[in-house]
């Protein structure tokens, strides 16, 4: 199945229905399906087909959603680009990928007139705003143009229908390419085909070159949900959308929830009519999840997503029941502890705890998570970087974490980001739980710094809440009192805010540039 | 069926095609006979 038919049978079956709604525009399935077959017929009158790489490097926009749509219709790969990334990546990205075609905002046309020698592949810049971009057409003036409509080409289901860059936290941004079918299987087993009965309304305010953004588009439009998209969050449009379409579905980063909760405008808007918030992107502190808990309207279901770009997006979810801190005070107790954790496998996903020698792990021991699911990614583009995947099937996600005796599991932070201080482990997820208990601390990273004496040290980035004053001895004791004493850290050093990228993971890199300076000038 | 998730079925009689958007344990027939899987 291409996934094209994730917009065209909908709209077979009702073109009328409202489908997407973007700053003030309102397209129905079938005014956005005549766009999205124009443009792939404007396309393929450009010469391009099934297999050619199409890069969009913009801010979310309906004439992204289209873009993405028209390449699929063609069975050519989308490489949707992180608009922030830094120009080496953005090279890097755009060469790998062998884009032949960049549709663009105005806003990035310097960047990409500079990048444009160095992309021997390149032969069509598209803009995607209403003025033209480097002399090329619109996509507005592509639809317009275009001769007739082109309906979905044939396609082999294991062809790649997005390549997808990484984060790029740890390294340069690897492409993961993702398949019709591995789409298809997600979509398909997380929401029901549109049947006419009101679905609600969903809206997505996270950049849909990540994976999170593209799977909230696919599902809402195969379920007949409406789609309001915001450019960019802003916690003041996010309320205010809210209120006036009268969202039912959204999903966010932990960063904006904490963001929504201290915005001016949160006890003046409507939100009744909330029904699912998702969230999920990066570790939620659990002050901010019990804020959000207590803050928004009792009706409101949350859930958990933890996934990957490489498995198609969510392994594991913690669902509203588990958020609904009712019940005896030992159940309580139980939900605030599993309140950490990134819930249960899907249905159609296998998880596991494994030792370093690839055996399975006891209930509670840390150890790498592995998954086993038939949307796990083809592979990264290019070789670029073994997949991961063992000789049984199973994705090593690199992510270290443990399951307690319901089957929860718990994150314990990066495999690459374990400490080892004197030969014992250490989970920088443990300590940065227990320094965000300190009634002072925002937010914590913690890292290890290469040590002459130990192998390595613990180190913590602490971002304070406004007004608090704490010092980094108190920090340091608050984490011996509560944990084994090798884990507390020995270096705490103070930021503003802490680096994260577009989808509010942190940046570790930068936080252990930022703590190796400061330990070489004797900080 | 159980597998079948997002195949696509065609009807060699009358050419009716069919998406599978949920799998499950039967099989799928048109015109009296069951139907083949696109390839």
């Amino acid at each position: 199945m291409n996934t094209a038919n994730f917009l065209s049978i909908p709209a077979s079956i009702f073109p009328d229905q409202e489908m997407l709604v973007f700053e003030g525009a309102r397209f129905t399935y079938a005014q956005t399906l005549t766009r999205v077959r124009r443009l792939a017929a404007a396309l393929a009158n450009l010469g391009i087909g099934r297999g050619d790489a199409i890069a969009a490097l913009d801010t979310n926009s309906h004439r992204y959603v289209e873009a993405y749509y028209a390449t699929a219709t063609l069975g050519a790969v989308f490489v949707p680009v992180n608009y922030r990334a830094k120009l080496p990546e953005l090279r890097h990205m755009l060469a790998a990928a062998r884009v032949c075609t960049v549709l663009a905002g105005s806003r990035y046309a310097a960047t990409l007139a500079g990048l444009a020698p160095e992309l021997p592949s390149l032969r069509h810049v598209v803009g995607t705003d209403a003025t033209p971009l480097g002399g090329g057409p619109t996509v507005d003036e592509l639809i317009a143009g275009a001769g007739g409509e082109c309906e979905e080409s044939a396609i082999d289901e294991d062809d790649t229908t997005i390549l997808m860059y990484t984060s790029g936290t740890t390294a340069l941004p690897k492409g993961v390419m993702l398949t019709h079918h591995d789409f298809t299987t997600y979509v398909c087993g997380t929401v029901e085909l549109a049947d006419g009965s009101p679905r609600g309304t969903a809206l997505v305010c996270v950049p849909l070159y990540h994976i999170a953004g593209a799977t909230a588009v696919m599902t809402t439009l195969f379920a007949g949900r409406k789609l309001v998209l915001m450019r960019q969050f802003d916690a003041a449009n996010w309320l205010r959308l809210v209120e006036e379409e009268r969202v039912t579905h959204a999903f966010l980063v932990p960063t904006m929830v904490k963001q929504l909760l201290d915005a001016p405008d949160f006890a003046r808007r409507d939100l009744s009519s909330l029904e699912s918030l998702s969230y999920g992107g990066a570790a939620m502190p659990l002050p901010v999840v019990r804020r959000a808990i207590e803050m928004l309207p009792p009706t409101v279901g949350f859930v958990n997503a933890f996934g990957q770009t490489e498995t198609t997006s969510t392994l594991t979810i913690l669902g509203p029941e588990d958020h609904r801190l009712t019940g005896s005070t030992a159940e309580i107790e139980a939900k605030l502890r599993r309140l950490t954790s990134i819930g249960r496998p899907l249905p159609d996903v296998e998880l596991k705890i494994v030792g370093d020698d690839g055996g399975a792990l006891a209930t509670g021991a840390v150890g790498e998570i592995v998954v086993r699911t038939s949307r796990v990614m083809k592979g990264y583009a290019g070789d670029a970087a073994p997949s991961g995947v063992d000789a049984g099937g199973w994705l090593h996600t690199r992510d270290m974490g443990w399951i307690d005796e319901a089957g929860y599991v718990f994150l314990a932070g990066r495999k690459d980001d374990m400490i080892i201080r004197g030969g014992e482990n250490i989970a920088p997820a443990e300590v940065e739980a227990t320094l965000q208990l300190h009634p002072g601390v925002e937010e914590a990273a913690v890292v290890g710094l290469p040590d002459v004496e130990w192998g390595q040290r613990v180190a913590a980035a602490v971002a304070l809440r406004p007004g608090a004053r704490v010092t980094a001895d108190e920090l340091s004791e608050f984490c011996r009192s509560r944990l084994a004493s090798f884990k507390k850290p020995e270096i705490v050093r103070f930021f503003s805010a802490l680096p994260k990228n577009a989808m509010g993971k942190i940046l570790r890199r930068d936080i252990r540039a930022a703590l190796g300076d400061d330990r070489a000038q004797g900080g | 069926m159980a597998n079948q998730l997002g195949k696509i079925y065609v009807c060699s009689a009358c050419g009716a095609q069919v998406i599978v958007t949920k799998g499950g344990g039967g099989t799928l027939k048109c015109c009296g006979q069951p139907m083949e899987q696109k390839k």
